[in-house]
């Protein structure tokens, strides 16, 4: 699967999880530039990604991941 | 040997001076020798406790690690050979291994802290419900720092296993973690992976005149917040609280706000003490507080407040619970019926009800800490969650632009009002004694009483000197805390002044320790707030 199909897949989690459709993440995107990532909502989202590409994400992974980019290198690898 | 003595202070020159003039890499051998100096001044028996807890931490990372490194040398043999499924069976066999190791040093340590911890107040509810003295814990010993260091210990392992640092190799250094003597009393709950590297570092920076200056201004701020405003503002809290019942409308409203400012600059003195310290030995130790009374909401608060604990509590104990087998199995069978939204919001509020809980247990036995930081603080979240579209409907209505100063300052008065709610079940020493104050907060909610504290005998009826020092103490919080708010530096602004305006700030923070500050031969500076924990 190529990078920018995965960020296409992952843009539509993050729409549908955080109810924006204008939503649009990147490399650098951290919880910090998205309203309403925090760590009520981080597993919810870690979890729709997990299904979104049939993987899973191990708690070292969960609490290690700096930003959106850590996570499409991890989905790139295992998907 | 408390950190407010002077017996304290020579103890840390003298560390300093010997640390320092010792090589880097054997420096923290000086912190562990004087963390075990530490931690015996105030317990012999405690000390086998915690340096046993570190000790089993220290095998359970090892053995951890041998199970990693099996798993990888196996990989490295048969990563050609073996196909996808018998690489999965091999991890999970391995993983269970390690996961067994984890819980069952988990669970030891847990258990330490609860006999500890736990003992002596269940064997005097349970004595005090059946009118029986059969069950004694009079010798039940309470370790110093042990809320502190078990978690840590803890968090340790639980690295080791989620691969975030290898297994420590040599035991002292595990030890010299538990048992730091800057953060073993009241934290702040240290990383292994921040704090351990620098401490033994191999190479480290100088200490140069403005990093000691920049300390020792941290440090004396530390102490003017504990010993000239908690101290002091905490005898007209003190009063309030234990004499409750001759108190009544804005008497007992004035007691509640004094506990609020003395909890805050207990707390934060503290860290502010310890963490300069830190400095002066080339550590820096993560920061506890960022400006709590400007938080908008009750989340927002509590990544303000006690923000260490906060993080360890999400990374081992609220992500660990919402990413069980057991938390998906509900979460899918709740979509089934209810809906994705539902499938994904009521897992989560479960574990912040299961994790609110723990945190007001964590704090004490007693129903007033399990409901004021634990049940109170989820059901704050809570209702701001499911009430947030009604209020932002509210906010449409009333045409409130969200974005102005005034709707901050309603919002971070309500949190703070909020808080100070919980604070008054937190520094009870019932439920109903709690319950009691509030209702004592409707009668008689006359002006005069706001000064009934300031003529107890407590505070020796010098009510003039109490009311200006109180509103100083506000505004000289506020102030420093606005200005961090803004992202200036008290301490950068002070360095950048002049001589004669720097040395003009000296002598009046010199003068403020020494005259309004609690302390001398006939005064025992009152514990720490959090020390009790």
């Amino acid at each position: 699967m190529s990078r920018d199909e995965i960020f296409t897949r992952l843009n539509e989690v993050f729409q549908d999880v955080f109810g924006d459709d204008d939503i649009t993440v990147t490399d650098e995107t951290t919880a910090a530039d998205v309203e309403g990532w925090d760590s009520l909502r981080h597993i919810t989202l870690l979890a729709a990604v997990e299904d979104e590409f049939d993987i899973e994400f191990s708690m070292g992974q969960t609490v290690k991941m700096k930003n959106v980019g850590e996570m499409v290198d991890y989905i790139e690898e295992e998907a | 040997m408390t950190i407010t003595s002077f017996t304290f202070l020579g103890f840390v020159l003298a560390t300093l001076i010997v640390y320092r003039s010792f090589p880097v890499k054997k420096q923290w051998w000086v912190l562990l020798a004087a963390s075990i100096i530490f931690y015996l001044s105030f317990s012999i028996g405690g000390i086998f406790v915690m340096i046993g807890t570190s000790l089993l931490t220290y095998f359970s990372g090892i053995m951890v690690q041998k199970q990693k490194d099996k798993h990888n040398a196996w990989l490295k043999e048969n990563k050609k050979n073996a196909d996808k499924e018998t690489r999965k069976a091999k991890k999970a066999f391995y993983q269970k291994r390690q996961k067994l190791i984890v819980a069952g040093t988990v669970a030891v340590t847990i258990g330490i802290l609860f006999i500890c911890k736990y003992y002596g107040v269940l064997a005097t509810r349970f004595n005090g419900l059946f009118n029986t003295s059969l069950w004694t814990a009079e010798n039940i010993l309470l370790p110093l720092g042990i809320s502190y260091y078990s978690l840590q210990l803890i968090g340790y392992l639980v690295d080791v296993n989620r691969d975030i640092i290898p297994a420590e190799r040599n035991p002292l250094k595990v030890i010299l973690y538990g048992g730091f003597f800057l953060s073993i009393m009241q934290g702040p709950f240290n990383r292994y992976n921040d704090l351990m590297p620098q401490i033994c570092a191999e190479k480290r920076q100088k200490l140069t005149y403005v990093n000691f200056k920049f300390a020792v201004l941290k440090i004396t701020g530390g102490y003017i917040k504990k010993l000239c405003i908690a101290d002091q503002v905490g005898i007209i809290a003190n009063e309030v609280f234990t004499n409750y019942n001759n108190y009544s409308g804005l008497g007992i409203l004035l007691g509640i706000v004094c506990f609020a400012i003395q909890l805050y600059a207990d707390f934060s003195g503290y860290m502010d003490i310890v963490i300069g310290i830190g400095q002066l030995f080339g550590i820096n130790m993560p920061e506890n507080f960022r400006q709590p009374f400007f938080s908008r909401n009750m989340s927002e608060f509590w990544k303000r407040w006690h923000i260490t604990l906060g993080f360890w509590l999400q990374d081992y104990v609220f992500f660990p619970l919402l990413k069980s087998s057991l938390f998906k199995r509900i979460g899918k069978s709740i979509t089934g019926k209810l809906g994705k939204d539902a499938g994904r919001r009521i897992p989560t509020y479960i574990g912040l009800f299961i994790l609110w809980t723990l945190i007001g247990a964590w704090h004490g036995a007693g129903f007033n800490y399990v409901f004021g930081v634990g049940i109170l603080q989820f059901l704050y979240i809570f209702l701001g969650e499911i009430c947030d579209p009604i209020f932002e409907k509210m906010k449409k209505l009333l045409h409130i632009n969200d974005k102005k100063l005034y709707w901050h300052i309603f919002q971070s008065v309500r949190t703070t009002a909020l808080m100070m709610l919980a604070w008054v079940f937190f520094n009870s020493k019932s439920f109903m004694q709690a319950l009691r104050m509030i209702r004592n907060i409707f009668v008689v909610p006359r002006l005069g009483q706001f000064f009934a504290p300031f003529y107890s005998e407590a505070v020796n009826g010098n009510y003039l000197r109490n009311t200006i020092f109180i509103a100083v103490c506000i505004v000289v919080i506020l102030f420093a805390d606005l200005l961090h708010e803004k992202g200036k530096s008290l301490r950068t602004i002070i360095c950048d002044r002049p001589y004669p305006i720097r040395l003009a700030f000296y002598l009046i923070l010199a003068f403020t320790l020494i005259i309004f500050g609690a302390y001398g031969n006939q005064y025992v500076a009152s514990d720490f707030i959090y020390f009790k924990f």
